[in-house]
């Protein structure tokens, strides 16, 4: 098959075993555990048609299945909105964190741990545990508003001027959420950092009733990108002249990827390193036709960090490591690696 | 037919072309001649609807602001002068981006056309210059395959197709987009080689400082005092003794 050039074939047995995997790596992580009751002969039984235990019903049901799927859709917006990211910035290092999503939702984050205690007790009631996702996917998302206001003259997004004015208004986000932390308390830095280093410990099923459709929407409207993406990779000018409606595939791509990290973001705090790796790694092995890149990458995505939470959870158990940290310790080194191994790629 | 009426196109409050008129036949091949920085490549652009202009550009009968992208695309193809790639795409890979039509056997039959085959698998940053330009082609001639649809030709506008080749390829490329037009289709070109221009061309525009000098016959329109004019260099005209050919030669700058 590669001796014609087209890896279409080679992409389609590769997601067909990502699928697989994803498969297996989800069974994993519903039944294992800090707990010590044995999971996995419950869901044995539960598949058989048998009666479980309360206890096990409980932490199968409502802690690791909520879990799971928030890590899978997680893993999956995080990978995806970086090959897409990467794809309209023709460049394999741009990361969603470009289009301002990132350093918005953290503005919004700290905005909302450090004086949300200000805001009237009845409406704090009402958004209860969600005040922080809430303030983060709306810092996040205005932010990249903004930046792709900035960006668009007469109609057309300059992808130069987004990117350094991201620059910009990324410095600029940092530094009042500085200035925020400066004036915050212990208990507050403590709640800061530990956003910071990203966890979906607390998924649930009342979380993943909001978050969740929308990750999965823009999961599914991603594929219809992937041809405008593609004739991207020959320029603007001619993927233009060959009918790609080129203003209207950037809108797209950073509204989708916006929506998608915006949302996971807000669930799960800064979880670095998906968004880059997965995608670089899939190119190497398929290629980077995006129909096929797309589709893998949020399977391959989903399966990392289910299985970086896996980690998390199960490493100094009872306690747990924020899942960020397992990220970048397995993703900063495996990346490395991967650049010295395939140096002469990165020279073409 | 495309046809252009007081064609101006300004960046930045510098004209780069100026009333232009200009115009090719489907079935002929035309070239678009002149010094660096006269407009040529600029009036390419304008002719693929990428930038703004003032003035009329008439497509086929229609006017070309008013035809979707999407339209464009299957009626004309542009070969740029280079194109960066992005990604590690294989050869057959970058063919296949302009298969609008799908169908499979069309990247190979370019390939072979532009003489590339056995280059599928090649991924295209690896490539010389010159390939490269060749693996471009054989992109937009899969984009246009058919130089006439319906009765309706189609067009290839091309921006200096062989400045990167050597003469044997160079003559290749110009016999592949001389077939195209005599197939029916229209060809508009970008050349540098005067030489070249006039073994291939039905009619050549010739352009100085954004303004259209003349556009005829190569015959008319490669003569001293055109050129001499346009380059700003004395040029003599010469002809092959065999076929009676035009040729042209600048004058050679004193050594002494």
């Amino acid at each position: 098959m590669q001796a014609t050039g087209d890896r279409s074939l080679q992409a389609k047995f590769t997601i067909s075993l990502l699928m697989l995997a994803l498969c297996l790596v989800a069974l994993f992580s519903l039944t294992i555990g800090s707990s010590n009751t044995s999971l996995a002969s419950s869901l044995w039984a539960l598949m058989q048609g048998e009666a479980i235990g309360i206890q096990e019903q409980v932490i199968l049901f409502d802690i690791r299945a909520p879990r799971t799927v928030m890590g899978l859709l997680v893993g999956a917006s995080l990978a995806v909105s970086g090959a897409i990211m990467q794809g309209l910035f023709r460049n394999p290092l741009a990361d969603p964190g470009l289009i301002g999503v990132s350093s918005g939702a953290g503005l919004g984050a700290v905005t909302a741990i450090v004086i949300g205690g200000l805001l009237p007790i009845s409406l704090l009631n009402s958004i209860g545990g969600f005040l922080v996702p809430i303030a983060a996917f709306l810092g996040g998302w205005g932010c990249m508003l903004i930046l792709y206001k900035i960006a668009t003259r007469q109609g057309r997004t300059s992808v130069a001027v987004m990117l350094l004015a991201g620059l910009a208004l990324s410095a600029f986000a940092a530094a009042l959420s500085g200035l925020l932390i400066y004036y915050s308390n212990d208990s507050q830095l403590r709640n800061l950092t530990f956003w910071n280093l990203g966890s979906i410990a607390g998924a649930s099923w009342s979380s993943l009733k909001v978050a969740g459709p929308l990750m999965l929407i823009s999961l599914l409207l991603a594929p219809l990108l992937a041809s405008g993406l593609n004739r991207l990779a020959l320029g603007e000018a001619a993927a233009m002249h060959l009918g790609v409606s080129v203003q209207r595939l950037k809108r797209a791509a950073i509204l989708l990827v916006g929506l998608s990290v915006g949302v996971a973001v807000a669930v799960s705090g800064a979880i670095g390193f998906v968004g880059i790796i997965v995608p670089h790694l899939l190119r190497l092995v398929i290629g980077p036709n995006h129909r096929y890149l797309l589709p893998a990458a949020a399977l391959l995505g989903a399966i990392a960090l289910m299985l970086a939470d896996i980690l998390s959870r199960t490493l100094i158990a009872p306690a747990e490591l924020p899942i960020g940290i397992v990220m970048a310790i397995l993703g900063g080194p495996f990346f490395l690696y991967l650049l010295l191994r395939n140096r002469n790629l990165l020279d073409l | 037919m495309i046809i252009t009426k007081d064609l101006s196109v300004g960046f930045h409050q510098t004209e780069v072309l100026s009333k232009v008129d200009f115009r090719a036949e489907p079935g002929q091949l035309v070239s678009i001649a002149g010094p660096n920085g006269s407009g040529k490549t600029t009036l390419l652009r304008a002719l693929s609807g990428e930038i703004d202009y003032r003035g009329e550009i008439h497509f086929d009968g229609e006017n070309l602001a008013d035809l979707s992208h999407q339209t464009l695309a299957k009626r004309r193809a542009i070969l740029p002068q280079a194109t960066q790639l992005a990604f590690p795409f294989t050869v057959l890979e970058v063919v296949q981006m302009a298969n609008l039509d799908r169908r499979s056997e069309r990247p190979f039959q370019a390939l072979q056309r532009v003489g590339l085959e056995g280059f599928e698998s090649r991924f295209y940053q690896e490539l010389s210059g010159g390939e490269k330009q060749r693996v471009q082609l054989a992109r937009i001639l899969v984009q246009v395959w058919q130089p006439v649809i319906d009765g309706k030709a189609n067009w290839l506008l091309l921006d200096e197709p062989v400045s990167s080749l050597d003469i044997g390829h160079q003559i290749e490329v110009m016999q592949l987009a001389r077939d195209y037009a005599n197939a029916g289709g229209g060809v508009i070109c970008v050349m540098h080689d005067l030489n070249l221009a006039a073994m291939f061309s039905d009619s050549i525009a010739l352009f100085e400082k954004g303004r259209l000098l003349i556009q005829d016959s190569p015959d008319a329109v490669l003569t001293d005092d055109n050129l001499s004019t346009a380059y700003q260099w004395p040029v003599r005209v010469n002809r092959t003794p065999s076929e009676s050919m035009p040729f042209v030669l600048p004058q050679t700058a004193k050594r002494d």
